[in-house]
């Protein structure tokens, strides 16, 4: 079987993520109004008819609360979660070399990058204690290319963890899922340097590798590097295109 | 007597066979968010079939425990902090629970009737008050000794203590 046949047929109702998140905040008020209904019927045993004397609200019962179809915490453009930083909108255009550089559309995007202290969201340990459940996802989001072909998030700009340069990591889909291209955007060094040296930040310093080091990076950057504008005090906008084969 | 403060820890497994439709949605949507995230880690153009292969093959594909459990996320959420496969013995209370764990059992990128999936919950520390008749008799209050509410649950398969520290 082909490989893009097995994803297709797994991911055949992932448009329906991005179309009904309005429905998540569904709440469990509903089902009790359901089950109140039902259970009225055993606590009156006079004629219904008859209006008794005196009465009380019927007992609720619940059975936990009705559940909704919810999109994946990845479809978020807000990934900041409960990470401090200096604000940066993350614009990234996906294009077609097989198709004359066009953009694509309804692409998938995956981005993931470190908080400013350079740690990534994943399980740590085997205890769960210090794990903030709301928010153990964070830096982490999924986007669907716009018809510019752009996924944006907002996000904080990435600190940096020893032996890599500044980076932030991007898996491209196809609109059934099957994997495009996995790859990193580089950061240009004079704004990394500023954004070090203030906030939450400056305690960590500024990065120990340098792009033309980076073991990714150092093959040359012509593909991988972003262009970032904007300050410090107003926040920065990264933007980057991603060539793939599709 | 107080013996101990504790952690509970509950767990749930979701395959094929499961019935309710919250565990039909988290088993959806962890297939399909494994279809995907699992392609960072397999080969293209000879993938391996099952989670144990690539696991096995690829160290790094553990992680694939966490980036699936994204797709969990929302539906946990939904049950605001409240194991519903986990009541006391009265039946309409239930553990609460302060974070979640998700690994998978197994999954194939070719059959989807092979994922299956855990989901561990873990409880708030609690007061062990006592052990009665096969119940853990605890309470959400450390002070004991003035009186507190207590609830028992069931000592069962898959319900586990994972925290433990002496009491005075």
């Amino acid at each position: 079987m082909k490989r893009e046949d097995f994803i297709k047929r797994g991911l055949g109702s992932l448009s329906l993520f991005a179309v009904i998140p309005a429905l998540s905040s569904c709440t469990k008020d509903e089902v009790v109004a359901d089950t109140t209904t039902s259970s009225s019927s055993t606590t009156i045993t006079s004629d219904p008819t008859t209006t008794p004397s005196s009465c009380s609200v019927t007992n609720s019962e619940t059975e936990g609360p009705f559940p909704t179809k919810s999109p994946a915490t990845l479809v978020t453009n807000n990934i900041v979660s409960d990470r401090k930083g200096t604000p940066l909108t993350i614009k990234v255009y996906i294009r077609n070399v097989n198709a004359s550089c066009a953009v694509i559309k309804d692409a998938i995007v995956d981005i993931w990058h470190c908080d400013a202290a350079g740690l990534y969201s994943e399980y740590g340990g085997t205890g769960m204690q210090s794990v903030d459940m709301t928010a153990v996802h964070f830096l982490r989001g999924r986007q669907t290319t716009d018809t510019n072909g752009m996924a944006a998030w907002t996000s904080i700009y990435p600190g940096w963890y020893s032996g890599r340069a500044p980076h932030i990591h991007v898996h491209v889909y196809n609109s059934a899922g099957k994997s495009l291209l996995v790859t990193q955007i580089a950061f240009p060094e004079d704004v990394s340097k500023v954004v070090y040296a203030q906030g939450v930040y400056a305690s960590h310093g500024q990065a120990d590798t340098t792009n033309a080091r980076d073991n990714v990076f150092s093959d040359g950057t012509s593909n991988e590097m972003s262009s970032v504008t904007g300050s410090v005090s107003a926040g920065y906008v990264l933007t980057h295109t991603i060539y793939v084969k599709a | 007597m107080a013996k101990a403060q504790i952690r509970l820890a509950f767990r749930i497994v979701i395959n094929k066979d499961s019935q309710s439709r919250w565990e039909k949605y988290v088993w959806d949507s962890t297939y399909q968010e494994f279809l995907m995230q699992s392609q960072l880690y397999n080969d293209a153009e000879n993938p391996w079939m099952t989670f144990k292969q690539l696991l096995s093959r690829n160290e790094k594909a553990e992680q694939l425990h966490f980036l699936v459990s994204m797709a969990a996320h929302p539906y946990l959420l939904q049950w605001k902090g409240l194991t519903y496969p986990m009541p006391d013995v009265l039946g309409n209370n239930y553990m609460p629970f302060q974070n979640y764990r998700l690994d998978i059992i197994d999954s194939s990128i070719k059959d989807k009737n092979a994922h299956e999936i855990g989901i561990t919950f873990y409880s708030p520390l609690l007061t062990l008050v006592d052990i009665v008749e096969g119940h853990y008799l605890v309470s959400t209050n450390e002070n004991i000794y003035e009186g507190v509410e207590t609830t028992m649950y069931k000592m069962q398969p898959r319900l586990s203590i994972v925290y433990y520290k002496p009491l005075e």
